[in-house]
Order: structure tokens, then sequence, then C-alpha cells
């Protein structure tokens, strides 16, 4: 599998991700996203802004897809990922927090976007996007 | 169910991605290079790179479940509107320069706001599968108070 330290890039958030996920009952869900934080080699974090479809769906079904655009190389990468838990606080929340904050400013945002809890996904795979 | 005003929003040139999801309900998607909207307001055509494709028609043919997230920067409207699978064709060629066109606008409108157009310009927009859906329902997406919220 690719090593997600590869794929420093991506977590820039300069090309906002994609997020797929599907509720229980079966209906998909697509969303962009404003960020996506590596955590280390086999987990990565998503921001929690809003309650949303995508929130409800994980705490349904923690299958979730996420696509990302390496800015550097144009290369996208599929990440498939389980949700494992969320946090409030520590250093994983106050790095997104601050990146949030800044996305918030520089896209006049602000006082929309805030980050209420850092995602928590295992990476199950990491696959190049074909086209 | 998709206005007219929608329907230009949504053809103009912006980020499209299509959502699937296989029978172990794990989600698929794809990048859209375009749409074209029915004038009956409750179809669409999404034309997907042949490249790609097979990430997510097996999906379509088995469940017939879709979800397709529109996004316009720099003002972040979004909308997903929520669907399901009636066909899949080879798009032809006299569909590309209209599927071609809508890629091209939204590069210039990447450009308009940093992004190069030499970022995206590798990426594959032709030949592609044009997969036909029926809306069954419209959710507002913009950052804010009010994502989530039906449209129609």
């Amino acid at each position: 599998m690719t090593r997600l330290e590869s794929l420093a890039s991506c977590f820039q958030g300069l090309i906002p991700a994609t997020l797929f996920t599907c509720s229980r009952a079966g209906v998909p869900n697509a969303a962009f996203i404003s960020h996506v934080e590596f955590v280390d080699g086999g987990r990565v974090a998503l921001s929690f802004q809003f309650f949303n479809k995508s929130k409800a769906n994980i705490s349904e079904n923690p299958n979730a897809l996420v696509r990302l655009v390496d800015p550097d190389t144009s290369q996208g990468w599929r990440l498939r990922l389980r949700y494992l838990r969320s946090e409030t606080s520590g250093p994983v929340f106050d790095r997104m927090a601050l990146r949030i904050e800044a996305i918030a400013s520089y896209s006049g945002l602000k006082g929309i976007f805030k980050l209420l809890a850092s995602d928590i996904y295992e990476v199950l795979s990491v696959e190049m996007i074909e086209d | 169910m998709i206005d007219v005003e929608l329907a230009a929003f949504l053809q103009e040139g912006i980020a499209i991605q299509l959502g699937t999801r296989n029978d172990r309900l794990e989600p698929n998607g794809v990048r859209v290079v375009s749409v074209t909207v029915d004038p009956d307001g409750r179809h669409l055509v999404a034309y997907v790179p042949d490249a790609a494709v097979a990430q997510v028609l097996p999906d379509l043919e088995s469940n017939g479940q879709a979800a397709l997230v529109f996004a316009r920067p720099p003002d972040e409207r979004a909308c997903q509107l929520k669907g399901t699978f009636t066909s899949a064709r080879r798009a032809t060629e006299a569909e590309r320069a209209g599927v071609e066109a809508q890629w091209d606008r939204w590069l210039d409108r990447l450009a308009s706001i940093g992004v190069a157009r030499a970022t995206l310009e590798p990426w594959v927009t032709w030949p592609c599968t044009a997969i036909r859906l029926r809306v069954t329902a419209i959710f507002n997406q913009t950052p804010g108070p009010n994502a989530g919220a039906p449209i129609a």
C-alpha cells in the first residue's frame, strides 16, 4: 500500500477533498470537505464543523471514502476509511482548529467555519485514482 | 424539480462528484466532467470518464442509489442531488464539445481563484460514459446554518 506519509502535499488543503459516506438505509452521500489532517501512518482526521448528513451516516455506518488531489502532481488518491472516534481536544484537534480558522479567514467564512471535533479514521487502503 | 436557475448553476462549470455505494454499504465516488439537465427538470446526465466509471457503474447497476454534489468556488454555493440510476451508455462524439466546454469553464473558474489550469489539465475528460439519473431530492449544501435543508 502507498504510504500515507508520501501524500503530504494532499494534506495541505489547497484543493478541497471529497468525502463519500452511506446511511444504514443505503443512501449514499457526497460532500466537499475543507481539510484532511494526517495523524500518523495509519490514520487521518476529518474536520467536523456542522451536524450534517455525513456525520449522521458515519455514526451509523463507519465506512467512508475520501478523494484527495496532490496539488503538485495533479494525481488523485482514494482513501478507504473506517471511522474510529471523535476528539474535541488534544494536539490533533488544536492543529485542525487553527487550520480551519485560517481556511475560514481566506475564504470569507469566518464565523461559519468552526471546528466542533476532529473525527479520527483508520485508513484501510490508499489507491491511485485512474483519471 | 430542477428549475431553470438551478439548472444553469449545475451546468455552469463547477466542481461535481458522484457518490454511490456497494452492497456492503461501502461508498464509492468519482469525478464528473459535466452534467446536462433534461428539460423535464427531473433527470440529468452525468458524464464520467471511462477511465474511472468502473468505480461506480457496478454499484449503480446493482442498487441504483446515487448522490451528486456540486460546489462553486469562491462563493461556496453548493447543493446535493439524490437520484436513482436509469441508464448508462457511451457518450457520443456529438456530445463531446459540450462536455469539454463545461469542463473548460470549470478550469477558468479555478484559475480565477489562483489554481493554475495546468494543475487539472492532465485530468482525463474524454471518452466518457453518460450516466442518466432520475432526481429524487435536492438539498442545499452551502456551508452555514441552512446546509442540509431540502431545496426541492
